[in-house]
């Protein structure tokens, strides 16, 4: 018996490609945004009233994920704005190499701010770097106060928390501040924003922050 | 499922070690895992010995040692393990902490005779 002392991160290879697209993002002045959520937290939704709001001033490109279909890349296309889809055929996450091909197709100098729709799935998404400079994690209203908890790693990887459906809120027993204590224990840091595709509360404040983002990054 | 993927990333990162070996056979591999990287042992060995048949890591079994999530206060700086998130810091009460441990998955090393 002999031992062979190997000393590597699992994800090692994943997180090599990331910093290369972090890079890359970098070197194109692009914003990326890593959405991820639960699946029915209203993550395309969320996606269509944003691009509403900033896609006319801002220059914008969009990866979309889902296990099967391209549904939700049809739906982004609308906009007339470049979207890659990336069908997974059943792993539940995306990886950085399959970004990389995806963002292969875009055309990143152009861009302002590029947005990656992950699978919808609060655990695995968790663990895989995408070279993204901002995690945002969306839970809706419709789910428990105590989704934090459960899945404290996603809360605590990401900088951002969008509470979403906000408008359900008098249709359903949930405590929005229960939620809110629950995800700022996980992370202190989460900067949280209300909204509601239906009647758009909240969405020009996300889409402020996202500019802002973006101004603070090309000053830097 | 990601314990497929992981899976696959482990038998490809003990090959590409084991070729300096002389392909031997591998008894046993240490996995380092924090309890924040939402690893199911069972089924991480479970997709490893699907994946891992024909190859020197064939029966090979996988040791997990356990990291527990280990939380920094803010205020006084004091460090303590995590069973859960509802606490406080154990020292001066406070809830803001940074977590600096549970999040790892790292191969340590491969037992070959």
């Amino acid at each position: 018996m002999g031992i062979v002392t190997i000393e590597q991160k699992v994800l090692k290879k994943n997180d090599e490609i990331a910093a290369d697209l972090h890079k890359r993002f970098d070197d194109a002045d692009v914003f990326t945004a890593n959405l991820v959520s639960s699946p029915g937290s209203g993550k395309t939704t969320l996606l269509e009233r944003t691009l509403k709001f900033i896609s006319p001033a801002l220059s914008v490109g969009v990866v979309e994920g889902d296990i099967q279909t391209n549904l939700d890349a049809e739906r982004i296309s609308k906009f007339n704005i470049p979207v890659t889809q990336i069908i997974t055929n059943g792993t539940c996450h995306l990886d950085a190499r399959m970004v990389e091909e995806a963002v292969n197709k875009l055309p990143l100098n152009d861009l302002d701010i590029l947005f990656i729709e992950n699978v919808g799935n609060l655990v695995c998404p968790a663990a895989y770097n995408l070279g993204e400079h901002a995690r945002i994690v969306i839970m809706s209203v419709t789910e428990g106060e105590d989704k934090p908890l459960k899945y404290p790693a996603m809360f605590l990887k990401s900088c951002v928390m969008i509470l979403n459906k906000i408008d359900l809120l008098p249709y359903l027993k949930f405590d929005k501040e229960l939620a809110k204590r629950n995800a700022l224990k996980i992370n202190p840091d989460l900067k949280i924003f209300e909204t509601s595709c239906y009647n758009n509360h909240g969405i020009l404040e996300w889409c402020d922050w996202l500019t802002n983002e973006l101004k603070l990054k090309r000053c830097k | 499922m990601h314990e497929a993927s992981l899976a696959k990333n482990i038998i490809e990162i003990i090959s590409a070690n084991t070729e300096l070996t002389n392909g031997v056979r591998i008894k046993r591999v240490n996995l380092r895992v924090g309890e924040l990287a939402g690893i199911y042992y069972d089924s991480l060995q479970f997709y490893f010995t699907e994946m891992s048949k024909g190859t020197s890591a064939e029966n090979a079994e996988l040791i997990f040692e356990n990291l527990p999530i280990v939380g920094k206060c803010r205020e006084c700086s004091n460090e303590f393990p995590l069973q859960n998130f509802e606490i406080n810091c154990p020292k001066c009460g406070l809830s803001k902490f940074d977590i600096i441990s549970g999040n790892e998955f790292e191969i340590v090393n491969i037992e070959v005779e």
